[in-house]
């Protein structure tokens, strides 16, 4: 995977097939995860992206915190626009290919990585210790699957900032 | 109430000490460390968030992560609130606390 900034600001990424297919693979985990009322996700993963820790002493309760998390949900299905335009545009399942993030999405798209991240990570309970590459050798089944993605997404959002 | 004249609002002691809490800039705005957003999204986050030029993103970012938390804004309930929310829009754990008088 390389990534260049064009002058408008745009992102231009290269993707080998496995790349794309598993970035497109996760976009759309993510997409219905969205979509999910917040009550009725894996409570881990509502823990992660809705946690209502520290609102009950900062007075945020009842009717308020109700708000308080329909928020947060609106801000992530909000993303859902332009997520359906990732999935059109990534090089189609099977292909390597180049993709344009546009530059009024790359916030958006970094967001939606990392909450992918955070939701596998909650999903099978990572801690700093399974996060290091000798875990995700060690580790099996779906929990390494989680840790490839987690690990990949981190990969795309630090070529992204750091290009 | 009279005919002619205009009754105001009352406010008791309690409704007073609320606004004036509201309206202080005593709120604190904390961001925890966790273990898988990673230093350079954390600092991407405080710029677009917060408005923090790169030194102080990276600054508050070092103390979320060597003491566990930082203190990233202290405003008024509107803003803080507005501030908390918007780091956990981007999956930053995000806490809110009054500040001690």
């Amino acid at each position: 995977m390389r990534v260049s900034q064009a002058e408008t600001g745009d992102r231009q990424i290269e993707f080998a097939a496995p790349e794309a297919a598993l970035l497109r693979q996760a976009l759309q985990s993510t997409a219905e995860a969205y979509e999910t009322d917040p009550s009725e996700l894996d409570p881990m993963v509502g823990n992660a992206w809705y946690g209502q820790a520290g609102l009950r002493e900062a007075g945020i309760r009842g009717e308020d915190a109700v708000h308080w998390v329909a928020g947060l949900h609106e801000a992530r299905m909000g993303r859902g626009v332009a997520m359906k335009s990732w999935l059109k545009t990534l090089p189609p399942v099977g292909q390597a290919g180049r993709w344009v993030l546009p530059k009024d999405e790359v916030e958006s798209f970094l967001a939606t990585c990392n909450d992918h991240r955070l939701r596998r990570a909650a999903e099978f309970d990572l801690g700093e210790g399974d996060l290091e590459v000798k875990a995700m050798e060690r580790a099996k089944g779906d929990k390494r699957i989680a840790l490839v993605e987690v690990h990949f997404l981190a990969w795309i959002i630090e070529l992204i900032l750091h290009e | 109430m009279k005919s002619g004249t205009i009754e105001l609002p009352t406010e008791s002691p309690t409704q007073e000490a609320d606004f004036s809490e509201a309206f202080a800039k005593g709120w604190r705005v904390l961001v925890w460390n966790d273990p898988i957003n990673l230093m350079s999204y954390v600092v991407f986050v405080f710029q677009k968030v917060l408005g923090f030029d790169e030194p102080k993103a990276k600054k508050h970012m070092l103390e979320v992560h060597e003491q566990g938390r930082s203190m990233v804004a202290m405003e008024t309930r509107e803003k803080a609130e507005m501030y908390c929310q918007r780091l956990q829009e981007f999956g930053l754990k995000s806490t809110l606390e009054v500040a001690p008088a």
